[in-house]
């Protein structure tokens, strides 16, 4: 900035530097973005990263003034501007999730990705980018600023446990939770559930215990079933993709490798009802005891996509 | 009552060689209820519907599916028992319905097993009457998670570890498929019926629905692969004190809207 500011003489010379500071900005932003963000947990774009528990992000700046309109219809209030709205995307994304997707989006502000104001601003307009104006105005919250955000957040459930054990309750095909029978954690492992492997780098503690206590309060995206009744009674269950105004294709498992894609019309479908149970059991408060859940949560808080698979070998 | 008893026992009988235990625990008929008042007539207003249910075109070829986990417990492979069909196409577990007569409430009080053995659930499909009480049962040494995919029950998705027992109930009337999502080929049907005017095919194809009260009914086929749009609906005449015989063909699904990956 300081060498924009000597430049200040001439609008050109202003718009040119401008441009360069967001250039540099949005460097740095795909750095974070693929980097110590961790957005590519969950999100894809330009091919790279996952597209199962969140939206694909190319376009997002094309989409933004739409997705700000979107949102005052759906909660209410003047419509968000691209910047508005890309500004609470990061820093409160349980505000609005876009598309039906379930809220479990952390606040990226806070840890443990915890980005602090540059790095939100360079991930902003890295975003905004993608098709729209990366010189948006973004107002971010003064809180943003608390460095008390960006420290790890307590997680007093877990405090004593061990994590060796609960190394081995998550590993043990023979125990009562057997959690890598569904969330593999090395190449090739089960893929039920969803991935695992960096949970704790993207999510807080907290979230990390209601979801395996309470697996159905928020269920990822990708992993939400369907029970469909035809108009001839039959019943088929199954995750909803490519659908239109009068038909959809519902992807039911077969078996752990193969799924069967079934194309129903609307018209021979009588009923359509959510799945209203995660794939995950939610009974682990009665399998585990109170001190093998502690040892369990010591050890997903260690999951931070660096070493796991090192950790694990020969268990 | 004794069409349900007859109805479960057949049903219990078939997957576990046991259905006198059936009879003790659907005890009805020792109850002080009122008989029904026709029942003293005579001559008797009920009669017998039976036949066969055949699978139409040619026997599907089910491969094997394969044992992803748990080979020590479940095997290399299992059988894809969603289409089972049987000497002279006689097709296995397809539901033979009676509809449109009144519900018969027939109050059973012991819960009834639901078992899993082996990586499968033993029976492919169960029918209990509303009220009933289902007790999942896990006779396997490894752990398997019970999945009740309802929309009218109470959602419930347990995991039941090696050996361990979990009931669930009562039930109201739906059709419900229980799966289990660790051992993504286990897959049963759980029908919850508030009449006794069905019955569900054997090895051979073969069903007999008792104590029908005469007249003209609408008999449907109900299979898990393509519900009732197997079979055109029909009407079917019962006379009193009589035995009447229909069998029926199962057209296959359209094969044209499934593509596999």
């Amino acid at each position: 900035m300081r060498a924009c500011a000597l430049a200040l003489t001439a609008a050109l010379a202003l718009a040119a530097c401008t441009r360069t500071d967001h250039a540099a900005a949005i460097r740095d932003g795909e750095a974070i973005f693929f980097g110590k963000g961790r957005c590519a947990e969950c999100h894809v774009l330009g091919g790279r990263g996952s597209a199962v528990r969140g939206p694909a992000l190319d376009g997002f700046g094309a989409r933004a003034d739409a997705r700000g309109r979107e949102r005052a219809a759906a909660k209410g209030g003047a419509p968000l501007t691209a910047g508005e709205y890309v500004v609470e995307s990061l820093v409160d994304p349980g505000a609005f999730a876009a598309d039906g997707v379930p809220p479990i989006m952390p606040d990226v502000s806070r840890a443990p990705i915890g980005l602090d104001r540059r790095e939100l601003d360079a991930v902003a307009r890295f975003l905004l980018a993608r098709g729209g104006d990366p010189a948006a105005r973004l107002d971010w919250p003064a809180a943003v600023d608390d460095p008390a955000r960006r420290a790890p957040a307590p997680a007093s459930f877990a405090e004593g446990g061990d994590v060796a054990r609960g190394r081995a309750i998550f590993h043990d095909l023979e125990g009562a939770a057997r959690c890598v029978g569904c969330h593999g954690l090395e190449p090739g492992g089960s893929e039920i559930g969803p991935d695992l492997r960096a949970i704790a780098a993207i999510q807080p503690p907290e979230a990390i215990r209601v979801a395996v206590l309470e697996p159905n309060r928020e269920i990822v995206a990708g992993y939400h079933q369907t029970i469909v009744t035809t108009k001839d009674e039959l019943i088929l269950i199954g995750i909803v993709k490519n659908e239109t105004d009068d038909a959809f294709d519902l992807v039911v498992r077969k078996t752990a490798v193969a799924t069967e894609t079934t194309r129903l019309a609307k018209a021979d479908v009588a009923e359509r009802a959510p799945g209203q149970l995660s794939i995950m059991p939610n009974n682990y408060s009665e399998l585990l005891t109170p001190e093998e859940l502690r040892d369990l949560f010591a050890f997903l808080l260690t999951l931070r996509g660096d070493g796991e698979r090192g950790a694990t070998r020969g268990s | 009552m004794r069409a349900w008893v007859g109805g479960v026992a057949g049903v219990a009988a078939l997957a576990l060689g046991v259905g006198g235990g059936w009879l003790l625990v659907a005890t009805p008929e020792k109850t002080d209820a009122p008989p029904t008042p026709v029942a003293a007539a005579s001559p008797t207003p009920f009669g017998t519907l039976v036949g066969v249910v055949t699978w139409g075109g040619h026997p599907p070829k089910r491969e094997p599916l394969p044992v992803t986990r748990d080979h020590a417990a479940c095997g290399a492979e299992v059988p894809d028992r969603s289409i089972e069909v049987g000497p002279d196409r006689g097709l296995r577990n397809a539901l033979v319905s009676v509809e449109g007569l009144p519900a018969e409430q027939s109050a059973i009080a012991t819960p009834i097993p639901f078992h899993q053995v082996d990586c499968l659930f033993t029976n492919r499909v169960t029918v209990v009457p509303t009220g009933a009480t289902i007790e999942f049962v896990n006779g396997d040494r490894i752990l398997h998670n019970t999945h009740v995919n309802t929309v009218r029950n109470k959602p419930a998705n347990f995991a039941i570890p090696a050996g361990k027992r979990q009931r669930y109930g009562p039930m109201t009337r739906e059709t419900i498929k229980i799966t289990c999502d660790i051992h993504p080929w286990m897959a049963a049907w759980l029908i919850v019926r508030d009449d006794p005017y069905f019955a569900v095919t054997d090895a051979r194809g073969q069903y007999a629905i008792h104590d029908v009260p005469a007249g003209r009914h609408k008999v449907s086929v109900w299979q898990e692969t393509v519900g009732k749009g197997g079979v055109e609906p029909i009407e079917i005449e019962i006379v009193s004190g009589e035995v009447v015989r229909h069998d029926f063909l199962v057209r296959p699904a359209s094969a044209t809207s499934v593509r596999s990956k």
